[in-house]
């Protein structure tokens, strides 16, 4: 399955039913299927070992649509977080996943078609509002999509739509079913991006900075439009001719005329997950930085540093091309102001913004 | 429980092994004295083993009295054959009643009931008596105190120079062996609150996974022996100045920020009884302006003083000229 490799599946009794389930059943036939979590080791939540080759089947019981936990200490995109599964397959030293959810196993919500239904009634309720949405915040967008196939049941149902768009963030080149359907009309397909070091250092079993760019030249050639987060943004050694290096890839691949935004943001971290980085990562450099409480209580680097950071891409992106909808993820108005040159003040500025990317895009 | 009270040889009762012993990190002198005013008010209770006697309860009590050269004491001798947890519960009742046991002894009772039960069992049925939370990871720890720490820590966490918070950071950050002797000599050495201590372990862990070193080279680096051998500064001093120095190294752009932002507002000369401060880490933008003063009068002179100081448009972020 592309790289993801499961070795148990764990269906708890009450999502047995679902025709989701009997998809996956069928489609990773061979595989141990458990229908209850066995032992102590399994309810014990160990953040050291996240036990990523299990797949576990469950019902969501809460709001598949939920806005991005962001801190109102800082300015937040207002970004709709659509709930399909938590949990990531991929094992990028800094995810605070890590430190975010206290539950093992790559979990997926089999009543994934019965929440979709819920989500669409809210966005068809609010037809003047703009709603972007992405399923590659608690997960990656598409590393299980092979199995899950959740871009078959999504897609057709968001690029319908005039007032929504779907983000699909990953860090894989699993683009085979997307491109598959016959869609591209708001869907985004976009990929978090970082220096060649940080990739092939801190990213486990991420495919490599190439593949993505290339996935995603692909994806424009095919009619997409695109989006890149580089989020994490960290300091290591020679980081400027690092993210010059990545620049020049984008440069060398993709048609920035069909890049919606570029979001950048530098590490931070809830102040759990320093302990679990030290531990499971014994190798990672994320943590060799300058980092201060923020205000939200979140460790973030020294406000100069991320200052330097922003600019610095900044000017670099935009020397490429000057029109990339770029944006900080959760700074200030004073970060912005200095890095960028311009501030959209608040939260309710940069959904605007962001906003206005999808009608320049879209209509 | 069958019992009778009798005259024993205090050569004749094994000190040397103890088993049922949880005691650590005391002073006996007081029991000196005591015994020497008063006599023995509570006599030990012992069992009879093959050439000795097994002492149960009263351990620090035969101590006194061996050292206050008593040849015989009358103590409490069970006649019954009874298991060795039964005993270790009966010291643990006849301790836990008059004292409060310290980090280490709840660390050795610990992993000694756990040689007779499960740990969910020794949560469930003895961490409320020697006040601890129930769960698992405590568990954990106070084995981890009583198998891994060496004699020189666990004399510094028993005496409280080395708080358990402390300990417990150690432990839950895996801090090796040899760089816990390193904290705990220095922490002996020199004078750190508890919260220094902590301070102290997670910046020097940082410079170390940073740089790449040992602890024991960043002990080595001249700047910090200069400070820890100082002839001139006393102990609390030095502790301050280490912490300072691990600081510096750690943070160095917001160290230098607070420098240039402390220097500029002392060059500005602001009116006696008014502070400038600069946000915790210069995070938010906005900086405070704090006036003491008696009286409206003094108010609006001071913050007439403070408007027409020379200099007092330029107070901002420090990195910025």
């Amino acid at each position: 399955m592309e790289g993801i490799k499961i070795k148990r599946i764990i269906v708890e009794p009450e999502a047995y039913s679902y025709p989701f389930t009997q998809r996956i059943l069928k489609k990773l036939q061979g595989i141990q299927v458990c229908n209850k979590i066995e032992n102590n080791s399994d309810i014990d939540y160990v953040p050291y070992d996240p036990k990523k080759d299990v797949l576990h089947l469950l019902i969501y019981k809460g709001d598949f649509l939920k806005p991005c936990p962001g801190t109102k200490e800082y300015i937040c995109c207002k970004y709709q977080i659509l709930n399909i599964a938590t949990n990531c397959p991929l094992d990028c030293s800094y995810c605070i996943l890590q430190a975010y959810f206290n539950h093992p196993y790559l979990r997926v919500f089999v009543n994934i078609e019965e929440g979709l239904k819920e989500v669409l009634k809210i966005i068809d309720s609010k037809k003047d509002e703009i709603f972007r949405v992405g399923t590659g915040e608690f997960t990656d967008s598409l590393a299980l999509d092979p199995i899950t196939e959740w871009s078959d049941i999504l897609i057709p149902h968001f690029s319908s739509r005039k007032n929504v768009i779907l983000e699909l963030k990953t860090k894989t080149a699993n683009i085979k079913r997307v491109l598959s359907l016959p869609y591209r009309e708001r869907i985004i397909m976009s990929w978090s991006l970082n220096s060649p070091f940080i990739c092939s250092h801190e990213e486990h079993r991420a495919v490599s900075l190439r593949k993505r760019i290339e996935a995603a030249a692909i994806c424009q050639r095919e009619g997409f439009v695109t989006g890149f987060h580089f989020d994490p943004l960290i300091i290591h050694k020679n980081w400027k001719e690092e993210y010059l290096k990545t620049i020049e890839l984008m440069d060398k691949y993709l048609d920035p005329s069909k890049i919606i935004w570029i979001s950048l943001g530098s590490f931070r971290y809830m102040p759990e997950l320093k302990n679990i980085i030290i531990k499971r990562h014994k190798k990672s450099i994320v943590l060799n930085g300058e980092f201060i409480k923020g205000i939200d209580g979140k460790m973030r680097y020294f406000k100069p540093i991320r200052i330097e950071l922003y600019s610095y891409m900044y000017e670099n992106l935009s020397k490429w091309y000057n029109d990339l909808g770029l944006y900080l993820c959760m700074e200030s108005d004073d970060v912005w102001s200095e890095s960028f040159g311009w501030s959209p003040k608040d939260s309710n500025g940069l959904k605007r913004f962001l906003d206005n990317r999808v009608v320049k895009f879209y209509g | 429980m069958n019992y009778i009270l009798d005259y024993i040889e205090l050569d004749s009762i094994d000190t040397e092994s103890a088993p049922f012993s949880f005691s650590y990190g005391f002073n006996i002198s007081h029991l000196v004295d005591s015994i020497q005013q008063v006599g023995l008010i509570n006599p030990p209770i012992l069992k009879k083993a093959k050439d000795s006697f097994v002492l149960i309860a009263g351990y620090k009590r035969v101590l006194a009295l061996k050292k206050l050269r008593w040849s015989r004491v009358e103590g409490l001798i069970i006649l019954e054959d009874i298991p060795p947890l039964k005993c270790l519960l009966i010291n643990l009742h006849d301790n836990i009643n008059t004292r409060k046991l310290n980090e280490v002894e709840k660390a050795i009772l610990i992993s000694k009931l756990a040689e007779y039960m499960k740990p969910e069992q020794v949560i469930e049925n003895y961490f409320s008596l020697l006040d601890l939370p129930k769960y698992m990871p405590m568990y954990n720890l106070y084995i981890w105190i009583a198998n891994s720490l060496s004699k020189k820590i666990k004399d510094r966490l028993a005496s409280g120079d080395i708080s358990l918070k402390t300990v417990r950071f150690m432990y839950e950050n895996e801090i090796p062996c040899d760089d816990i002797e390193i904290y705990g000599d220095l922490m002996s050495k020199l004078k750190f609150s508890f919260n220094e201590q902590m301070q102290l372990i997670e910046y020097t862990q940082d410079i170390c996974r940073k740089e790449g070193i040992k602890l024991k080279q960043l002990f080595e680096e001249k700047e910090v022996k200069d400070i820890i051998e100082s002839k001139s500064l006393t102990n609390r001093d030095k502790s301050k100045k280490i912490l300072n120095l691990f600081r510096k190294k750690n943070f160095p752009k917001l160290y230098h920020a607070e420098d240039v932002f402390k220097k500029r507002v002392q060059r500005l000369n602001l009116p006696s009884g008014v502070e400038l401060k600069a946000p915790p880490y210069f995070e938010s933008p906005y900086y405070k302006l704090e006036i003491a003063f008696r009286d409206g009068h003094e108010l609006k002179r001071k913050l007439l003083d403070t408007i027409n100081t020379e200099g007092i448009e330029l107070v901002g972020d420090p990195w910025k000229e």
